[in-house]
């Protein structure tokens, strides 16, 4: 049951006996335990009966159909990009620049709206699909025929915080499961020596507003919450660098271990087994975190494609975790989210950096000078080496901006209609899905929201998002709530 | 946008077929076998197909899948999936099927639990024998809708368990076991299932157990000793945990579980609950005094309005009022734009927290609709809703009042006799402005001159003095005055009339329908009030006119004022006339979002003169609002950090915005004089004179005689502003000794003592939200309980919480007592006797042992409701201090231990192995009470008392399971993760703890030998003494790694003295030819020195600056050797002040690494004088071996990403980092630039005086682990712009000093043999070194087995 390792280089041999013996125990009692485990943490059952039946073993994914996608890389514009101005194109705004909004303006964050504004970025048809998108992403566009773009996106709430728990739990608050999460609890791991759920930051990125607890499993297993990685530091992971040289701490486990043996005979308790399991995990991971995280051996014309050499350090920074987002990715990390770097232009802070409620065209040209070219050759990479099929790329923030100005050069938010897009993992490439009114303002065509998009991505994944289920206080909790649809137009 | 929490979409197309809406269970009590068929199908099969089944599959609207269940042709029906019922053959009825969950896909009933066995086992039967139904018309639409409708699914769901009253069971009589009550219970359990139960645990398992159970603490060594010798019986240690501390911070933890508390909302911004703490430190003194639960409960809902509060004395203030803090502890949003919503989510939060922690019932479920399962309407949801929106977040004061009547009086007294005083001088001074007046005084004139604002003393004397003489002027001014008044005061009255609101808070009619909070504040006092200035020379603040006033008695006292509620229902400004100081806030609140933020603004109150504050609400048009005015720490969330504070209010406009500012009725003081009719003009200034002096002396006697008008009170403030009266000390002798005894008596006031609350405002009965949307309203319901219990609406102005308060307890309500008494029970057992604490619905569990938790319901009422009593009582069972060994029996049939045959062991919960740690090391710091700590610290008290900050959790109690503070955690979860093991395995945290434990034994037991320190650590961390085995391996082991250790050291110090040996050497054949080399360049150097160096300090010259001859301070052993600075990792140098401030700026060092295995070590760094704001050239902090740019807090650092340090041990590198003005950073090494240009913010600056220069540290100004570099340091510079990349390549060509690498080349060859054998002796010896560092313990032998006790998963489970 221990036998999906594909990232598994640092065995040691006493390791491995040690290990094998543990599975050895294991599969009498150990694994009527685990499951006692496993349900300790609540009176808490998936639904699922396959689930259920499966639940010694929680690596053992569930599908309710045939997955497209294996991965989802995350690629979060924390902070809300202009739609208008990067795949939306509203050539009205161009036309009417600077007279009043024709149209009721719903209430703003900051109340110091201006009119119509045009953008200061210009569309171009790109590819075959001829999809048009603006002159911020010229590399990106070079891919746009691997893009399904989703216009008519719409969220409920118009604040940061709470923008982004919608965006990653469907629920605006602290407490559920972020999807990662939702994603491994329903997949399970494929390399039980990373975490399944890796959010990655770099040059200074923090966690958006809201705090951890985007990336948090709620109520679901501890086993599925994110895990933070520092794509350039060392160590990359908090407690990861042993305490001891690896070879004195195997010595020191061992010494914990055979101290555990006659505890968990008389302790009874399924728990004991499981955390002592536990430690040869953890002492696995402190040479597999690094290991991955260690760039170096990436040839020179990679590190280039990814913009490692870029003298602009937040290009570089970004690069570095879009390039350790393939490799997490070829090591069989479930969900892999990435984060942006604020260039402190406009509103745009350290948890929020694409915020440009001044200064767009400044903030909004360098924002997506930092992730261009990553994001680009990410795309290119996992294409190139037969990745990208089964991953899914998502590219979104949790609103867009408003078509008219606030003050004199800025935008403020606007959750009424905004764009996403994804590629990869089976979604049909040049594509664009949906549609806001001539301004941008609202959705109209086809308006979707946060479930539709994680329903579509479930779905990918061979999982039906009514039947992911968790039975929490007395609910069975979905990561799309009661809601939800798949957008089928945009899958291949 | 909604997003409605509820159970199920709508049923549409898009589902999957729904083959029978089953929504729940109703369980019939049993009936005799010897039944009719017809009694069978009306008991046992109608009554669940019409709960279950009618709603989706019926013969009249709906009939998902065609198939309708309500008749008997309806229920025989062939569907596309099989038959759905075949009289006589349950294997072939598809009905069968789908309850039993055997079809995927058409699991019944639908998004439901699956029916209970015996309901199945009826449908199996009734199938089988023959399927008798005596439906035989469908039924009509009333018949059914009658069947269905909510009056009947509630009778039908009312009859659950839980539901149902409190039955009084007879204790089992299975006593060969145990007396004891739950031993018999038990008992009889176990053996109708053929189990045994397992034998007592021994003592010490069962002590350490106790402790933990009761304390959330280890054993302390003398409790164990004296319970395993006999000395103490279990049943002593258990009442002596009962009665410890301890027992309060251990249960108050398990509450605050419940009520999901936190010290922060969460959200944007994560602001802080303030003094949220004071909650949990009354949830430790209530638990440890055994407020009975009953009372806390009452004082959880409405504890501010209990009529006989319980009241702490010794503290000084009302326990009972601090209990609605819960409510307050809600998640909240940052600036919503729809406030509405917000207001529905945190109301929904307190709902959602109220139904599960003390009812068991997950009420929010029926915000969209009535609830999919159980006994709770949609109507329900919004009664309590009404109840809660009907109260406004606070800051309550809960300061006994009564204990401040007495020091009430005695300022009272004092300031009449101030008064009295007051009133005597001031009518002297008067009589002395006459003469002024008469004798036009100059002074007086020229005053006069400046004053010709409306509300100064002397405006009128202003106005009519320049038209002195002129007959006719004179005449034309005096009557302008008048009209200009007049039109002021018509106007004034106008605008009162044609206002949307207007409140006069001097008016006691008008102040009614206000809210207010604060000692002796909340009334309406007439004109004439006065403040006496709490500090400084000054004697009167102010004297008012008549309004609301806090301050009156003393400015430390809240104040706090709320508006009604009222609807923008237009584009409106409301506009309050207020004073206020300290830091006293005014604000619009938008549907009780307590919250600031970008369209939530807050005006602090600054102007001790009335004014007008201002409130644009056209932003929020269609929503609620009303208005607060707090003193600074008595807002109900953005609090001020000022102890004094105060604020006063006359009156509120609140008007169309389109009609401007109020009407500026500046010449009110002036009423008396100008609006009366018999105010003729004065004949000339001295008549002018005279008659203002009247109106003052009037003025005086009004106030002295508690009788003045506004105008009046106006006047006399205005004299006092406008410095024509004596206000001071100095100039009162009369009153100087009153002021400070005033003052002093102010002193002894029962301080304030601040707890987030609610408080009572307009109530309102809530309109239900159609499908929970909160832009469809509809009827709105009266507050009250839930209907299953009592749905009679409460009869009060209030809220509404007293009222809930008592319905928790009525006697027809059986779920209090039994959702408190399965949750000591859970916290005991580990499981509750129902599994789902927080649900007692129907998709939580049924009780296991439903007579045992009847019985202790039942019990928990007759003892008062006490929970100590229960804990003891539930713990002196032989249940409970059963062995937690399991017999094979049990573990095959039973192995979730529902009979409860043993005990369950379990792992401790987070607070409880971060406080065992610090236990067991004797750090643990037992301070109860008070502040907070901060997440992640290490602070040593108990983890209780760590802030719980919702965007920033304790990581390591997170990692082990503490709750994300969201709802109520009955029961944590108890995970398994890798992380768990990676934080006991590598944290600092816990090595440190390891340290300290190993040197805290050390010094405990000086002359202890290994065995004893090991036998004595592995008692006190496992409460039982180590087996001979157990002994034997962790003596092997600490022998194996103390022979490694002293191996190593032995070593260690071997190679040291050799690779001394050979540097030495090394030195004597190259250092003299060095010399020479630099005494040739010595020339060059000054010629390439550039004009932009600020200091530069060249060590082969000594420790003075070439420049300044500033000198550099040597700290902690640093000194100058054969021309270098010379760091050993503790030693570092300081400069003076720098004269110059600086902005842009070039570091640049050489230098010689020790060793490249150190981290974090400054090279050089300019700093402020703190070292808290600093630049420097930083050695390895983020990685091995790279170089960086330091900064505070890395607010301008990011990896440069250049190469990693390999030559810098063995010869000097040149390295310089210029700071553009811009904030781009540039990193050299050797002239060449390293990594790449970093920017992420501005450059620093660096003021005048106030910053210098360190060496060797990369900041502060004392020793520091981990900042401190070892090597060499030959030559510093710091430049006062950012150089070129090409005048770094010159300086670096330019180069002061010269390398070992030049040197060299200038040895005969024979020496250059001797020292390349030298340096590959010198590089082994590094290298073994390097080797042996690795292998050398960062643990000491001790500390290592410390640690690895604390990584037994004895350590932290309990048997």
């Amino acid at each position: 049951m221990f036998d999906k390792v594909t990232f598994n280089k640092s065995n040691t041999r006493g390791v491995l006996t040690r290990r094998q013996m543990l599975r050895q125990t294991s599969t009498g009692f150990g694994l009527l335990a685990l499951q006692a485990m496993m349900s300790e943490g609540g009176y808490a059952m998936p639904l699922e009966s396959a689930k259920s039946s499966g639940m010694a073993d929680d690596k053992v994914p569930v599908s309710h159909h045939a997955a497209k996608a294996k991965h989802v890389i995350f690629c979060y514009m924390s902070g809300g990009v202009s739609h208008v101005d990067s795949f939306d194109p509203k050539p009205r705004l161009q036309q009417e620049n600077g007279k009043p909004m024709p149209m009721k303006v719903e209430r703003t964050q900051f109340n110091q709206n201006g009119n119509v504004m045009a953008s200061p970025f210009k569309f171009k048809q790109w590819g075959e699909s001829g999809l048009p998108i603006s002159s911020m992403f010229p590399k990106i566009g070079e891919l746009a025929d691997e893009l399904a773009v989703v216009r008519s996106m719409t969220t409920a709430v118009n604040e940061h915080a709470q923008g982004n728990y919608a965006m990653h739990t469907g629920f605006p608050f602290i407490g559920h499961p972020s999807a990662g999460a939702w994603c491994n609890y329903g997949l399970g791991t494929e390399n039980e020596n990373l975490p399944g759920f890796v959010v990655l930051q770099s040059g200074g990125a923090v966690v958006p507003h809201g705090g951890v607890g985007l990336f948090s499993n709620g109520f679901l297993p501890a086993q599925n919450q994110g895990s933070i990685i520092q794509a350039d530091r060392s160590p990359a992971v908090g407690n990861i660098r042993p305490s001891l040289s690896l070879r004195d701490q195997r010595k020191h486990l061992d010494l914990i271990q055979r101290l555990d043996e006659s505890y968990q005979a008389s302790a009874n308790h399924a728990g004991v087994e499981a955390a002592i399991r536990n430690y040869e995990t953890a002492f696995e991971m402190q040479t597999a975190v690094p290991e991955i995280c260690d760039l170096s051996n990436e040839t020179e014309a990679t590190r280039e494609m990814y913009g490692l050499n870029s003298a602009e350090s937040d290009k570089a920074a970004y690069g570095r975790q879009c390039l350790l987002a393939r490799r997490l990715v070829e090591s069989g990390v479930r969900f892999i989210e990435l984060s942006c770097i604020t260039k402190g232009i406009g509103a745009g802070g350290a948890a929020n950096p694409w915020d440009q409620h001044g200064a767009l065209e400044k903030g909004h040209g360098a924002m997506a000078n930092q992730v261009d070219q990553p994001i680009a050759a990410l795309i290119a990479d996992l294409k190139q080496r037969g990745l990208l099929d089964d991953t899914l790329i998502i590219w979104a923030g949790e609103f867009g901006r408003t078509p008219f100005s606030q003050g004199s050069n800025g935008r403020d938010h606007n959750p009424f209609g905004f764009s996403v897009w994804m590629a990869g993992g089976g979604v049909k490439g040049g594509t664009a899905y949906g549609a806001t009114d001539e301004f941008g303002y609202h959705a109209v065509e086809n308006p979707c929201n946060v479930y539709d998009l994680w329903a579509t991505v479930l779905h990918q994944l061979g999982i039906d998002h009514e039947r992911l289920t968790y039975r929490y206080a007395g609910r069975d909790v979905r990561l799309t709530d009661v809601h939800g649809n798949v957008l089928h137009d945009i899958l291949a | 946008m909604v997003l409605p929490i509820c159970f199920l979409s709508p049923r549409t197309t898009v589902s999957l077929i729904s083959f029978f809406c089953l929504t729940g269970f109703l369980s019939v009590p049993g009936l005799a076998k010897q039944q009719s068929e017809s009694d069978f199908f009306e008991s046992r099969i109608r009554p669940v197909l019409v709960e279950h089944c009618y709603e989706c599959h019926n013969s009249s609207n709906q009939a998902e899948a065609e198939l309708a269940v309500d008749w008997r042709q309806g229920i025989r029906t062939e569907t596309e999936h099989g038959t759905s019922v075949v009289p006589g053959d349950s294997g072939e009825s598809l009905l069968l099927k789908v309850i039993k969950h055997e079809v995927e896909g058409l699991e019944m009933p639908e998004g439901g639990v699956k029916l209970e066995p015996s309901v199945i086992a009826d449908f199996e039967k009734w199938i089988n024998e023959g399927a008798f139904d005596p439906r035989n018309e469908p039924p009509s639409l009333d018949e059914l809708e009658k069947a269905t409708s909510w009056d009947a699914t509630l009778e039908a769901r009312k009859k659950w368990w839980s539901f149902q009253p409190i039955s009084n069971p007879e204790v089992p009589n299975s006593n060969d076991w145990s007396d004891h009550p739950v031993d018999r219970f038990v008992y009889a359990q176990a053996k109708a299932n053929q189990l045994a139960v397992s034998p007592p645990a021994e003592d010490s398992v069962l002590t350490r157990r106790i402790t933990f159970a009761l304390t959330g603490l280890p054993p302390s060594p003398e409790q164990l000793s004296s319970v395993t010798s006999g000395e103490l019986t279990i049943e002593a240690l258990v009442d002596q945990c009962l009665d410890s501390d301890q027992y309060g911070e251990r249960f108050a933890r398990h509450w605050m579980d419940l009520v999901r508390y936190a010290d922060s909302h969460g959200s944007e911004g994560d602001p802080s609950i303030p003094n949220a703490y004071q909650y949990r430190d009354y949830l430790i003194r209530a638990f440890n005094q055994d407020v009975p639960y009953r009372d806390l409960i009452r004082e959880h809902i409405a504890g501010d309005l209990l009529p006989k509060p319980r009241l702490n004395d010794e503290l000084g203030i009302n326990e009972s009022a601090i209990g609605p803090a819960h409510w307050r502890l809600c998640f909240h949003g940052f600036a919503p734009t729809d406030a509405l919503d917000e207001k529905v989510r945190f109301t929904d939060d307190q709902i959602n927290v109220f139904g599960k922690a003390f009812l068991g019932l997950t009420i929010s479920c029926a915000r969209c609709h009535d609830h999919k399962f159980d006994a709770i309407s949609q109507a329900d949801y919004y009664a309590l809703f009404g109840v809660l929106g009907s109260t406004r977040p606070a800051m309550r004061d809960v300061a006994i009042d009564s204990l401040r009547l007495n020091t009430k009086s005695k300022l009272a007294e004092t300031k009449e006799k101030i008064k009295s005083g007051l009133v005597v001088a001031w009518q002297e001074q008067v009589n002395q402005l006459r003469q002024q007046f008469r004798g036009q005084d100059k002074a007086l004139k020229n005053a006069a001159k400046e004053a010709s604002a409306p509300t100064h003393v002397l405006f009128l004397w202003n106005q009519m003095q320049r038209h002195e003489g002129e007959q006719k002027g004179w005449q034309a001014n005096w009557g302008k005055l008048k009209r200009q008044w007049l039109k002021q005061k018509t106007d004034r009255d106008k605008e009162r009339r044609d206002a949307s609101h207007y409140w006069d808070l001097a008016s006691a009619g008008d102040l009614d329908k206000w809210f207010g909070e604060g000692f002796d504040f909340f009334q309406s006092r007439g004109p004439g009030q006065m403040k006496i200035a709490s500090a400084g020379p000054g004697v009167v603040s102010s004297i008012y006119p008549g309004g609301v006033f806090s301050g009156l008695l003393s400015d430390r006292l809240p104040g706090v004022l709320g508006s009604p509620r009222f609807t923008v229902d237009e584009k409106m400004t409301a506009w309050v006339r207020c004073v206020g100081g300290g830091q006293a806030t005014a604000r619009y609140v938008v549907q009780n979002y307590p919250r600031s933020g970008t369209v939530y603004p807050i005006n602090e109150l600054k102007n001790k003169n009335w004014h007008w504050q201002r409130f644009n609400l056209d932003y929020w048009q269609g929503d609620q609002v009303h208005l607060e005015l707090a003193t600074a720490k008595d807002a109900p969330l953005q609090v001020r950090n000022s102890d004094r504070s105060w604020l006063g209010v006359r009156d509120i406009v609140v008007r169309k915005t389109a009609t401007g500012s109020p009407v500026d009725y500046s010449m009110e003081q002036w009423e008396s004089i100008l609006g009366s009719d018999q105010a003729i003009s004065p004949k000339s200034l001295a008549d002018l004179g005279d008659r203002l002096c009247d109106e003052y002396e009037l003025a005086i006697q009004a106030w002295a005689a508690d009788e003045m008008s506004d105008s009046q009170a106006l006047l006399l403030d205005a004299l006092l502003r406008d410095g024509m009266l004596p206000n001071t000390s100095r100039e009162l002798p009369s009153v100087r000794g009153l002021v400070s005894q005033y003052r002093e008596i102010e002193k002894e006031l029962n301080p304030p003592v601040r707890v987030p609350g609610v408080q009572e405002a307009d109530s309102f009965d809530q309109a239900l939200m159609e499908r929970g949307d909160h832009r469809r309203l509809k009827e709105p319901v009266p507050r009250r309980f839930l209907e299953a219990i009592d749905s009679t609406p409460y009869q009060t102005e209030l809220s509404g919480r007293m009222q809930l308060a008592d319905d928790l307890f009525r006697i027809d309500n059986p779920l209090t007592s039994r959702v408190i008494v399965n949750r000591i029970w859970l916290y005991l057992f580990g499981n509750g006797l129902v599994v789902t604490p927080d649900n007692f619905g129907r998709l939580g569990a049924k009780p296991t042992h439903p007579e045992l938790l009847d019985f202790l319901a039942n019990r928990m009422i007759e003892q008062e409701w006490s929970i100590k009593k229960m804990v003891r009582f539930l713990v002196l069972s032989k249940t409970w201090q059963q062995s937690s060994e399991v017999s094979p029996e049990s573990a095959r049939v039973d192995p979730e231990n529902r009979w409860i045959t043993h005990y369950n062991a379990k792992r401790l919960d987070a607070e409880s192995i971060r406080d065992a740690m610090m236990a067991t090391t004797g750090q643990l710091d037992s301070k109860m009470y008070g502040p907070s700590f901060s997440p992640n610290s290490s602070s040593k008290r108990r983890a209780v008392y760590v802030r719980s900050q919702r965007n920033n959790l304790d990581k390591f109690l997170a990692v082990f399971d503490s709750p994300v503070p969201f709802a109520t955690t009955g029961k944590r979860n108890a995970t398994n993760v890798p992380a768990q093991s990676l934080t006991m395995m590598n944290s600092p945290f816990v090595l440190g703890l390891a340290k300290d434990w190993a040197n805290s034994t050390k010094t405990e037991f000086p002359q202890a030998s290994n065995q004893e320190k090991i036998e004595w650590m592995f008692q006190k961390g496992l409460g039982r003494p180590a087996k001979p085995q157990e002994l034997k391996m962790l003596m092997d082991y600490l022998e194996s790694t103390r022979n490694l250790a002293e191996n190593n050291q032995r070593r260690v110090d071997e190679l040291l003295k050799r690779r001394e040996q050979f540097t030495a050497s090394l030195n004597s054949i190259i250092e003299p030819v060095r010399k020479q080399l630099l005494e040739a360049a010595g020339a060059k150097k000054v010629a390439s020195d550039s004009s932009s160096v600020l200091y530069r300090w060249d060590f082969s010259k000594g420790v003075k600056d070439l420049l300044s001859g500033s000198q550099l301070n040597l700290k902690s052993g640093a000194k100058i050797e054969d021309g270098a600075l010379i760091l050993n990792g503790q030693s570092f140098a300081l400069s003076e002040p720098i004269a110059e401030r600086i902005k842009e700026k070039t570091l640049e060092a050489w230098v010689q690494l020790d060793g490249l295995g150190q981290k974090g070590g400054g090279v050089v760094t300019l700093q402020d004088l703190d070292g808290n704001q600093f630049d420097s050239i930083v050695l390895a902090e983020l990685s091995d071996r790279q170089w960086l740019a330091g900064s505070n807090n890395h607010r301008r650092t990011l990896p440069f990403d250049g190469p990693r340090e390999e030559s810098g041990s063995v010869e000097p590198v040149h390295l310089a980092i210029t700071f553009a003005a811009d904030g781009t950073i540039v990193g050299y090494r050797n002239g060449v630039p390293y990594g790449h240009p970093i920017k992420k913010s501005g450059a620093a600056v660096f003021d005048a005086n106030r910053s210098r220069i360190a060496i060797g540290i990369r900041h502060g100004n004392q020793t520091s682990q981990g900042r401190m570099l070892r090597g060499k340091v030959f030559d510093v510079r710091l430049h006062k712009r950012a150089l070129s990349e090409d005048e770094i390549a010159a300086s670096f060509a330019g180069q002061p000093v010269v390398s070992q690498a030049d040197a060299i080349a200038q040895l005969t060859e024979e020496d250059k043999d001797q020292v390349s054998l030298l340096k590959k002796s010198i590089e082994q010896t590094s290298t073994e070194l390097q080797g042996l560092k690795e292998t050398t313990p960062s643990l000491e032998p001790l500390a290592r087995v410390a640690h690895a006790i604390f990584n037994l998963k004895e350590f932290i489970y309990v048997r």
